[in-house]
């Protein structure tokens, strides 16, 4: 018996430990990149855009910020909705089934096409073939495929996790099965949703390389014209350190995005804890 | 009953999404349908990210000093002036003028022949050379114990075969030779190979880094490093990285003039067409004083010199 | 199904002929995807061959002969996968485990958030730091040559995938039904062994399913592993040596690549590698869980 406390004991340390280090990493991170980049930014840095020599060196970063905002919002408008009815049909229509099955196994499976394929096969498309050229509609639309599966995959998770009783009252009701996805468990499950397509967009916002190849520019006014090309933060800092430009204005453009990213996924924390709270009535 | 219709379904957009893979090879065959005439004020340039900076600061100040195109020439109407600059590597550049989606490609690397026909309806234009620079930490003590290199030591240690700095000279340490390349399809590779290696096969365990400005950041950064870095990057950082002499030539302005330091690639645009009266100006710009202006504060060499 | 209206019924055919189409359509993507590396890939297939170039240990491709091989890539890319999974699913299960049994309410209800923040931080921020930090890290304490190495990309990649983990397995623990954990009780064992013992077999299968998405992830990332690996073209024999996963190949040779030549149709090539990988993954993942199916929780 006391060999069984001992297991329990290093048991629970370990869980402690695991649950914790999560925290350390953040911490670690965030407080890094305020060290290093916080004293570089400034309302200036903010607002301008960039200058000196090389270019970057100095000055701000304001169009790539816009430029990431027009290249997330397009992403969404794009994969929303074929997101959400392949969702909901693994979740709803086609449980179990072998269709299902495999397109399970396809979005699972396009999660791992490395983004430059995705941007290499954008480019080709739209940049190329329909002429669309660098553009902001270009790096939507690569973004846009790269999220998803990640989208599809969270809203089936989000959708299965209301309880199933909702689904079989209503079908011994008599109910169309779309009824029942569109008034009663949509609505339930609408917080977990959301909180996965911001995730989502975050994803889409810090991803690089497809935009190196469909959208992004080192210098752009980014003024959200669908067919030019955009700056975008990723790709901005990318080519700063990259480029060994400067480190501080590096340091600064990663504080500026890492801040941005948390804010959507503070908003996504609480759509997600008001999801836990519906379901658990 | 629904198998037929969701198998039709099924067939329908799998033939349709085959015709889209298939259509977005074949316009890589160069066949492109008739570019709309320009007629937007902006311009797209993209290609090495070599070169982007210089290009890019370029773009910055001709839209400073200008702001509308009618600023620039009085026969313009009144625009503004909008460029766009990205990267994406010396052969998305090559590819990217010919499909049309850039105004100009920026390529650092010599053409073939065959690369050349590609632009005969347009133009090549040569800005300036990038000097590739045998590149050590200045905390390396071989700048002071050997600053020269013939080319078979070069070759000796790029290959691999001298493996830590003693074996190249005895009053160096024993630390290993740390080698850092860039991409070895690349042009900057290449230019190294025909100057340098000739055929002779870089170490596989030599480190291939995406760009000369994270090559120079691993020079600067590890004191065992050495490779072969962009002229412009060392001057930016000339307490950092200290340039070699190879076969007793340094890689100074006159040698590089005079043709005796032989490693070096050209900063090349190439444009399918002929460019417009406008996207003409901007050319102009690049290769008058104030372009060139910005090339060697940036440290490469310029052109007309 | 009862329909009380006779037109119901086709309503229900049509809105569900669009759930279906659409989930079909969108899937195809994928496929379309595949043509597409396969078209821009054909010459070497047809060339080189299968067992050449996954085989092939030499890789030259801008000589004369060309020499495409990518055996020391796959390896890379797999070690650095497999190494991340290795780091990040115990750390990932035991967070999971104790987010969704163990932690305080008020634990727990900070820990999510930060959960949420990790997957926030983007791939490139990852890499930046990783080489900014992590590898000088390396050579300092390790007296490295260089800091680069496999050991240091699985760790970043670690550190990626472990949100996905956690935030997967925790739904699989969460959704297993609670008469378990009262039986559980009921039967005084302690909290740690109904874990093991009783609710982690019955998440299995989200869990296992959370390392697949892991794995593909950690497979597919590009951006932190050029920057940490090293890229050497050498074969690496541990996992503290230098490699190039294929990501790291691609996005490093395409931008310099002609379009057209051997070396741009290699790297299209070892794309649709690294993609059929994946799937060959998540088709043995698929396999396996429907030979544990008879869990109670099949969805």
């Amino acid at each position: 018996m006391k060999q069984r406390a001992v297991t329990d004991g290093l048991l629970m340390g370990f869980f402690w430990l695991a649950g914790l280090f999560i925290l350390v990493v953040l911490l670690a991170i965030i407080a890094y990149l305020i060290w290093r980049g916080g004293p570089f930014v400034d309302s200036a840095f903010i607002m301008g855009s960039p200058a000196g020599l090389p270019l970057g060196s100095e000055g701000g970063i304001f169009p790539a910020i816009k430029g990431t905002l027009w290249l997330v919002l397009l992403a969404l408008v794009l994969s929303i909705l074929p997101g959400l009815l392949t969702a909901a049909y693994l979740s709803e229509y086609g449980r179990g089934g072998r269709l299902a099955d495999i397109i399970n196994l396809l979005v699972q499976s396009m999660a791992g096409v490395p983004s430059i394929v995705t941007g290499l096969f954008v480019y080709a498309l739209a940049v190329v073939s329909l002429g669309w050229g660098i553009s902001l509609l270009a790096g939507g639309l690569a973004l846009a495929i790269m999220i998803f599966p990640v989208i599809v995959v969270s809203t089936r998770e989000a959708l299965l996790a209301v309880d199933e009783n909702y689904r079989l009252a209503a079908d011994s009701l008599g109910v169309s099965r779309f009824y029942t996805l569109y008034r009663i468990i949509l609505p339930r499950a609408a917080a977990g949703i959301m909180a996965g397509v911001l995730l989502a967009l975050g994803y889409a916002a810090g991803a690089t390389a497809p935009i190196m190849v469909t959208a992004a520019a080192i210098i752009a006014s980014s003024s959200g014209a669908l067919l030019e090309p955009v700056m975008a933060l990723p790709y901005h800092l990318y080519i700063l350190f990259n480029e060994h430009i400067s480190m501080n204005q590096a340091y600064a453009t990663a504080l500026v995005l890492v801040i941005l990213l948390l804010l959507i996924n503070i908003l996504a924390l609480s759509l997600h804890s008001l999801q836990e709270r519906i379901n658990s009535r | 009953m629904r198998r037929k219709t969701w198998l039709t379904v099924l067939l329908v957009s799998i033939l349709s999404l085959c015709s889209l893979a298939g259509c977005a090879g074949d316009k890589q065959e160069g066949e492109k349908e008739a570019a709309p005439e320009k007629t937007t004020a902006s311009i797209k340039i993209g290609g090495s990210s070599t070169m982007a900076p210089i290009i890019a600061k370029c773009a910055d100040n001709f839209t400073e000093e200008f702001k509308t195109w009618d600023k620039v020439d009085a026969g313009f109407p009144e625009e503004p002036i909008v460029i766009f600059v990205s990267t994406g590597g010396s052969g998305f550049g090559l590819k990217s003028a010919v499909d049309g989606t850039f105004d100009f490609g920026m390529v650092t690397k010599d053409l073939n022949d065959e690369e050349k026909e590609q632009f005969a309806n347009g133009t090549i234009t040569q800005l300036g050379s990038d000097v590739l620079d045998i590149g050590v930490n200045s905390a390396n003590p071989v700048a002071k114990v050997k600053p020269n290199l013939t080319t078979e030591e070069l070759v000796a240690i790029f290959s691999g075969k001298t493996k830590t700095w003693k074996e190249l000279d005895p009053a160096l340490s024993d630390r290993p030779i740390v080698i850092a390349v860039r991409d070895l399809g690349g042009g900057a590779s290449e230019v190294f190979d025909k100057a340098v290696m000739k055929g002779t096969p870089i170490s596989p365990e030599a480190l291939q880094i995406p760009s000369m400005g994270a090559l120079a950041g691993k020079i600067m950064d590890n004191a065992d490093t050495i490779g072969y870095v962009s002229s412009g990057l060392v001057n930016q950082n000339p307490d950092k990285i200290i340039p070699l002499s190879v076969d007793g030539i340094a890689p100074t302005l006159e040698n590089i003039s005079s043709g005796q330091y032989k490693i070096g690639r050209p900063l090349l645009l190439v444009s399918k067409d002929k460019p417009d009266d406008r996207t003409q100006k901007f050319l102009d710009y690049l290769q008058s004083d104030k372009g060139i202006e910005v090339v060697e504060e940036m440290g490469y060499i310029p052109v007309s010199r | 199904m009862i329909s009380v209206n006779p037109g119901s019924e086709l309503k229900e055919k049509v809105t569900s002929s669009i759930f279906i189409g659409a989930a079909t359509i969108s899937s195809l993507l994928l496929l379309a995807m595949l043509l597409f590396l396969l078209r821009e890939s054909w010459p070497i297939w047809s060339q080189v061959g299968i067992t050449g170039f996954l085989g092939g240990a030499v890789w030259r491709p801008v000589i004369t002969p060309p020499q495409v091989g990518i055996m020391p890539m796959l390896v890379s890319t797999l070690w650095v996968a497999g190494g991340a999974l290795l780091i990040a699913a115990p750390m990932g299960f035991g967070c999971a485990i104790f987010l969704a049994e163990f932690a305080p309410v008020p634990l727990a209800a900070l820990l999510r958030p930060v959960l949420n923040m990790l997957t926030g931080i983007p791939s490139v921020v990852y890499g930046f730091l990783g080489a900014a930090v992590l590898v000088k890290f390396f050579e300092v304490k390790f007296d490295l040559g260089s800091g680069e190495s496999l050991f240091a990309a699985s760790l970043i990649l670690a550190v990626m995938v472990l949100p996905f983990i956690v935030v997967n397995s925790e739904t699989a623990l969460r959704s297993i039904a609670p008469e378990y954990r009262y039986a559980g009780i009921a039967l005084g064992v302690s909290r740690q062994y109904l874990v093991l013992g009783i609710l982690l077999p019955l998440a299995r299968k989200g869990m296992l399913g959370a390392l697949a998405l892991a794995f593909g992830r950690a497979m597919g990332e590009t951006m932190a592993v050029l920057m940490l690996a090293g890229n050497t073209l050498k074969l690496p024999v541990s996992w503290f040596a230098k490699g190039e996963p294929l990501p790291a190949l691609i996005a490093l040779e395409l931008g310099s690549a002609t379009p057209g030549s051997t070396h741009y149709q290699a790297l299209f090539a070892a794309g649709l590698v690294l993609v059929l990988m994946v799937i060959a993954i998540n088709l043995g993942i698929n396999l396996l869980l429907h030979r544990l199916q008879k869990g109670v929780n099949s969805v």
